[in-house]
């Protein structure tokens, strides 16, 4: 009994123990026009490889874009600026950078810019830093969207009393050159005429600002919303 | 001896809590402050702020992207009963979104930067405004 016992003991032993041992592969002969060209080939590739992955890595870092924003300094190879949404921004200028006026017809430079210009800037914007390298800075204008309320009309001077969404009384010029539309839902967004202005309508104006005088500015595109109501804000507001 | 030392020091024991109970109460009776020096203040919770009844999502443009096409969508989501202004420089539309809010359109724009201002207004005159900056560029850097 002990001894059928212990040869099965023993056989259980070798079944569990047996290892498999994979047949080996024949060692790859050297081929015979393997020589110091194919190794120059080899390590072009990989300096191949590793530049475009830098290439990958860095095009991804950076990306292109274009802010319009409010110079608050210039210091060096840096302009300082306070975007649409107040929010400050930091741009670099090198060498590369081009610098324009549309209205200056000289040369110009970082160091004709000045602070409370609005410059639009074109640049690669490094998601790491949050920094913007400037490529093209030019000095723009940008258009006033004023929403309100049209409180008058002077039919005589062609000028418009509206109060703004902030509350603020604008005087706007209504000049030959102002275009002027009327939103309906029946006829949509058409062209109007000054005549067709009356008070207490919503307005939408783009303007320009005259120099001469703060509160009068020039319209030049007008759009009339006489079927939308007033915004509840400035009601609320006028009732107070 | 020792048990009248034991009630001695019992009695003292207790003539002391007494007068300390009796400074306690005085202290405590004379920092009562009279009715007519009191005032009720009644504290008003505050009114929460009325929440917006229209709102806007733009989908595209992005802001700040650099385009090499003049011609630029812009979509996104509002309510559906508003009405969407888009103003940029040189153009001005008004469009309706669709039955689910979703409305798309494109405008022209010029070269370098565009400020486009998108406003959705709702029919109770409430406003909703967005503003995008878009640049036109060909300009390989």
């Amino acid at each position: 009994m002990k001894k059928f016992l212990f040869v099965i003991l023993l056989t259980t032993y070798y079944l569990l123990h047996t290892t498999y041992v994979n047949a080996a592969t024949p060692t790859p002969t050297p081929t015979t026009n393997s020589n110091s060209s194919d190794d120059a080939l080899n390590q072009q590739i990989t300096d191949l490889k590793t530049r475009i992955a830098s290439r990958v890595a860095e095009l991804n870092l950076v990306e292109k874009r274009g802010i319009i924003a409010r110079v608050t300094e210039v210091s060096g190879t840096q302009i300082t600026v306070s975007d649409l949404k107040e929010k400050t921004r930091f741009i670099d200028v090198d060498e590369l950078t081009r610098f324009s006026n549309p209205s200056t017809t000289e040369s110009f430079g970082i160091s004709d810019i000045a602070v409370g210009n609005t410059i639009g800037i074109l640049g690669l914007y490094n998601k790491e830093s949050r920094r913007i390298l400037a490529r093209f800075v030019n000095v723009v204008s940008l258009p006033i969207i004023i929403h309100g309320v049209i409180e008058s009309v002077d039919e005589k001077l062609f000028r418009v009393k509206v109060i703004s969404e902030n509350e603020k009384v604008i005087y706007l010029d209504v000049e030959k050159t102002t275009i002027t539309f009327s939103y309906s839902k029946e006829k949509g967004l058409v062209r109007s005429g000054f005549s067709k202005i009356k008070g207490n309508e919503r307005i939408i104006a783009i303007v320009q600002t005259n120099t001469d005088e703060e509160n009068l500015i020039t319209a030049t595109r007008i759009i009339l919303l006489p079927e939308i109501s007033k915004d509840p804000k400035q009601e609320n507001s006028a009732k107070k | 001896m020792k048990k009248e030392k034991i009630i001695m020091s019992f009695i003292a024991t207790l003539i002391g809590l007494l007068a300390a109970g009796i400074a306690f109460y005085l202290y405590e009776s004379s920092n009562k402050v009279a009715p007519s020096a009191t005032k009720t203040v009644s504290v008003s919770s505050p009114s929460p702020s009325p929440k917006p009844t229209i709102f806007l999502t733009l989908d595209l443009p992005k802001d700040e992207d650099v385009v090499s096409k003049k011609v630029v969508t812009i979509s996104g989501t509002t309510t559906p009963d508003a009405i969407v202004v888009i103003i940029s420089k040189d153009f001005q539309d008004i469009i309706t979104p669709s039955q689910n809010g979703d409305f798309s359109t494109t405008i022209n724009i010029n070269d370098g930067q565009n400020i486009i201002e998108i406003t959705a207004i709702g029919p109770n005159g409430e406003s909703v405004i967005t503003t995008k900056t878009v640049t036109f560029s060909t300009e390989e850097f």
